[in-house]
């Protein structure tokens, strides 16, 4: 019955027991959602499966024959196709290349690859999957969401029968979010089976046939999606109730904070008007790629305005570079934590304290304090309830949400009134992003500014006070109170409705 | 002493060294000897040391060995044409100083990859110098430059009360002030440091000076060793530099930086050479030892890294 058993599986790491005897099985034909916290293990199982990392003890049987992959490669051949968060794919290649790389059929005289046929066979794995990508077209230039869709049509060629999907949605915009739950589904359909790890219940809720729970390495349990339901799954995920994840108080807008002005900038911002003030979240929503995470660098001073003004607390602002921004009390989280947040070769402590050594620094010495420096990030652990070992603990060694709040702890640093957050809780287990939350209220409550942009649309609805939704490089709509809809969000960000509230008066 | 060990796992192989050296020469344990091998460890750890620097951010200067020949000529010929010593100290460093400084200007501002810009410099300031020269040795007598090398405050020599002091400098600089504390996070992840608000072309550009600034030091070394100067000066010079960084365990990747690493690391080339010499190895044969020592320390790095990463123990599951 079962494709795939993964029985006793142990995994062990120097230190630490990764996975602890976990046991489930996979069914043909079936998507097997798996869900837990950063940390639960969910990756090792994952890298298991993908031939990555071998187990300690227990097995891992395959239509009943043990299956023990030595190497990746193993894995394919044995059609089992893990995507992984961060994709495997050649960027200066086209897609039809990425998809046949180390498999390309060649001619026997000139050995010269037959483009012809991979374009033609690339092109009908993508029919199968119902989207329509140039076989020719270069990765480098496709969006996340197609550089997905390139992943899944690799797995197909090989013929996965099991496609494990390893976050497949955290880059990508709701509707870009639709189209790969279809994906997946016609896969299902094919009868191929799909193993989907996911952070978002909603999706788990509207693919999965079965869900398996994983805690701390530790098999919680399986059962058919029918049998459960979100409150019940968060709480076998974190073992513990959790506070409803997005409550935002009350709060009363004060001053106007940071106001723009028919900003234009680079090859996409054009036109951008917008309003924050002292005390509120201010959220930013569209389809990935319409220029959020642009406007939040345009406002640090890392990408340059070329028309319209900025002010600042009142006064003009035009920051050079984001240093300038950091002197005038700006704090800034970027939306990739390994390529622009992380420094993994710097401990916590010096993670966090990064852009703000020269509070640390002897008054006569100029010699950095380690004891000041403790101090700093002592109070921000507080804070922020950093797990961690201590200061010393290099960031590569946290679980994604300890890492994030680290970072924002770096973003809080400067003591800033005006907090520009990108994605604040992407790639972050549910216990952290309701950490996040709170102390994003609790931080509004103290008067500060906040400008979030976020790809996930319960947590831009929920913790905004208002949003603005860009398209296209444009402001196309602003909602507050009752507009402030999924549905206006998205039909905003992808069709031509355009909706503007009014702000609400009497502040 | 485990820790010591783990700090600077330099430590046992030069003990190794130097017990082999000890047993199989007469002359190696020598006060003379031993006193040479410093002063010529103690002349490569301060280029060396800049050099950490510039590693440590993740970055490389391929033009040191050729600003040894420059720096050198220029205090050579303001001798000869009559200027005072210190003058002449003062204008090699300047040039040095300056070769630098267009190197960070071309890699920042012009957006060139340092490998590609350093080496360009480096046949660009090699042709400089021997044009200057014409290719004649610009041979003088100076005390002041002597003194460099030969000068002995309090008994010791030279070069080694100058690397002893450029290395605390620099460690303090590296474990204890803002801008170590920059490059490193800069070696770590240019794109987060720059997110962070830090200066960074302008950090960058400050390590590629210290670098020309600390070629310029080595020539006038060199020059004061050799009482000339030449466009010959320092050939090859810039592999001696990048070898005891990465001898001494800093990462090749940036990020981490290692200064006590560094001076061991000069310390072992010098002894490794030394050794060859009292045992007649002809010249060349250093050359491939250099080589050699490069690979095999940039191999227990990789080594040591895939340890640390930890692939899972496998145990054969009975099948």
């Amino acid at each position: 019955m079962a494709l795939l058993e993964v029985d006793g599986l142990t995994v062990e790491f120097p230190g630490i027991r990764a996975l602890d005897a976990v046991c489930f099985d996979i069914r043909p034909g079936e998507v097997h959602a798996l869900v837990g916290e950063n940390g639960a293990g969910k990756s090792t199982l994952l890298k298991v499966l993908g031939g990555v990392h071998r187990p300690s003890s227990g097995e891992v049987r395959l239509a009943g024959a043990a299956y023990r992959p030595r190497r990746p490669a193993d894995a394919l051949a044995a059609g089992i196709a893990v995507i992984y968060q961060e994709f495997n794919l050649y960027p200066d290649l086209t897609v039809a290349e990425n998809v046949f790389s180390g498999r390309e059929p060649c001619s026997p005289v000139s050995r010269g690859i037959r483009y012809a046929e991979i374009n033609r066979r690339t092109s009908e794995l993508f029919a199968v999957l119902g989207v329509g990508i140039d076989p020719a077209a270069t990765v480098g230039e496709l969006t996340v969401s197609e550089q997905q869709l390139v992943e899944i049509c690799k797995a197909l060629s090989v013929d996965g029968r099991i496609i494990v999907m390893d976050e497949p949605t955290a880059a990508l915009s709701a509707d870009e979010v639709g189209q790969l739950l279809d994906v997946v589904r016609r896969l299902r359909e094919e009868g191929r089976s799909v193993v989907y790890v996911s952070h978002r219940l909603d999706e788990v809720f509207a693919l999965a046939d079965r869900v398996t729970v994983l805690r701390d390495g530790r098999h919680v349990r399986t059962c058919d999606i029918a049998e459960t339901d979100p409150d019940r799954l968060v709480r076998d995920m974190v073992g513990r109730d959790v506070e409803s994840v997005f409550h935002r108080d009350e709060v009363r807008g004060g001053d106007v904070v940071l106001e723009l002005t028919g900003v234009s900038a680079g090859r996409r911002l054009r036109d951008l008007s917008l309003v924050v003030r002292a005390g509120e979240v201010v959220g930013v929503g569209g389809i990935a790629g319409a220029g959020q995470p642009e406007l939040s660098q345009l406002i640090f001073g890392a990408l340059a305005a070329d028309a319209g003004t900025m002010t600042l607390n009142g006064a003009p602002f035009s920051p050079r570079n984001p240093g300038d921004a950091m002197a005038r009390g700006i704090g800034f989280l970027h939306e990739d934590r390994k390529a622009a947040g992380n420094l993994p070769d710097l401990s916590i402590r010096h993670n966090l304290t990064i852009s703000v050594l020269h509070r640390v620094r002897g008054a006569i010495t100029r010699l950095l304090a380690p004891a000041r420096e403790t101090e700093v990030f002592d109070d921000y652990r507080r804070r922020l309830d950093v797990k961690a070992t201590g200061p010393d603990q290099l960031i590569g060694q946290l679980s994604g949400g300890n890492q994030q709040k680290v970072l924002l702890g770096r973003a809080l640093a400067p003591g800033g009134r005006l907090l520009l957050l990108n994605e604040p809780t992407r790639g972050v287990d549910i216990g952290a992003k309701a950490e996040i939350h709170r102390l994003i209220n609790q931080l509004t409550a103290d008067g500060a500014a906040v400008l979030m942009v976020s790809s996930d649309l319960p947590e831009l609805l929920g913790v905004s006070d208002r949003v603005y939704v860009m398209a296209g490089g444009e402001i196309v709509a602003h909602l507050t109170g009752d507009d402030r809809t999924e549905e206006n969000v998205v039909a905003c960000a992808t069709t031509g409705r355009r909706v503007f509230s009014e702000e609400l008066s009497t502040r | 002493m485990i820790g010591a060990i783990k700090k600077a796992p330099l430590l046992a192989p030069l003990v190794l060294v130097m017990v082999v050296l000890a047993v199989s020469t007469d002359t190696f344990l020598t006060r003379g000897n031993l006193e040479n091998v410093l002063v010529a460890a103690a002349i490569l750890a301060v280029p060396g040391i800049a050099m950490t620097f510039c590693l440590a951010m993740g970055e490389f200067d391929l033009s040191i060995g050729s600003t040894v020949s420059l720096a050198g000529v220029a205090c050579c010929s303001a001798l000869i044409a009559g200027q005072p010593p210190a003058f002449s100290l003062l204008l090699a460093l300047g040039v040095g100083a300056l070769i630098g400084l267009a190197n960070g200007v071309v890699i920042t501002k012009l957006g060139v990859t340092p490998f590609i810009a350093t080496l360009a410099t480096m046949v660009i300031v090699r042709g400089a110098s021997l044009a200057y020269t014409d290719g004649h040795d610009q041979i003088v007598s100076s005390p002041g430059l002597k003194y460099l090398v030969a000068g002995r405050p309090l008994g010791v020599p030279m070069p080694i009360v100058l690397a002893v002091v450029v290395t605390a400098l620099a460690w303090w600089t590296i474990n204890r002030t803002r801008f170590g504390r920059w490059v490193c996070a800069i070696g770590s992840n240019r794109d987060a440091a720059r997110m962070s608000g830090l200066p960074v072309d302008r950090i960058r550009i400050a390590v590629y000076v210290l670098v020309g600034l600390s070629g310029g030091l080595w020539g006038l070394l060199i020059s004061s060793q050799l009482q000339k100067g030449n466009g010959q000066l320092g050939l090859g010079f810039e592999l001696d530099a990048i070898t005891v960084v990465v001898l001494g365990g800093t990462a090749l990747l940036g990020g981490r930086a290692s200064i006590v690493g560094t001076v061991l690391g000069a310390v072992m080339i010098e002894t490794i050479r030394n050794g060859l010499n009292l045992l007649n190895t002809p010249p060349a044969y250093q050359r491939i030892s250099v080589g050699l020592l490069l690979i095999a320390a940039l191999a227990l790095l990789a080594l040591r890294r895939r340890e640390r990463r930890g692939a899972p123990r496998v145990l054969e599951s009975a099948a």
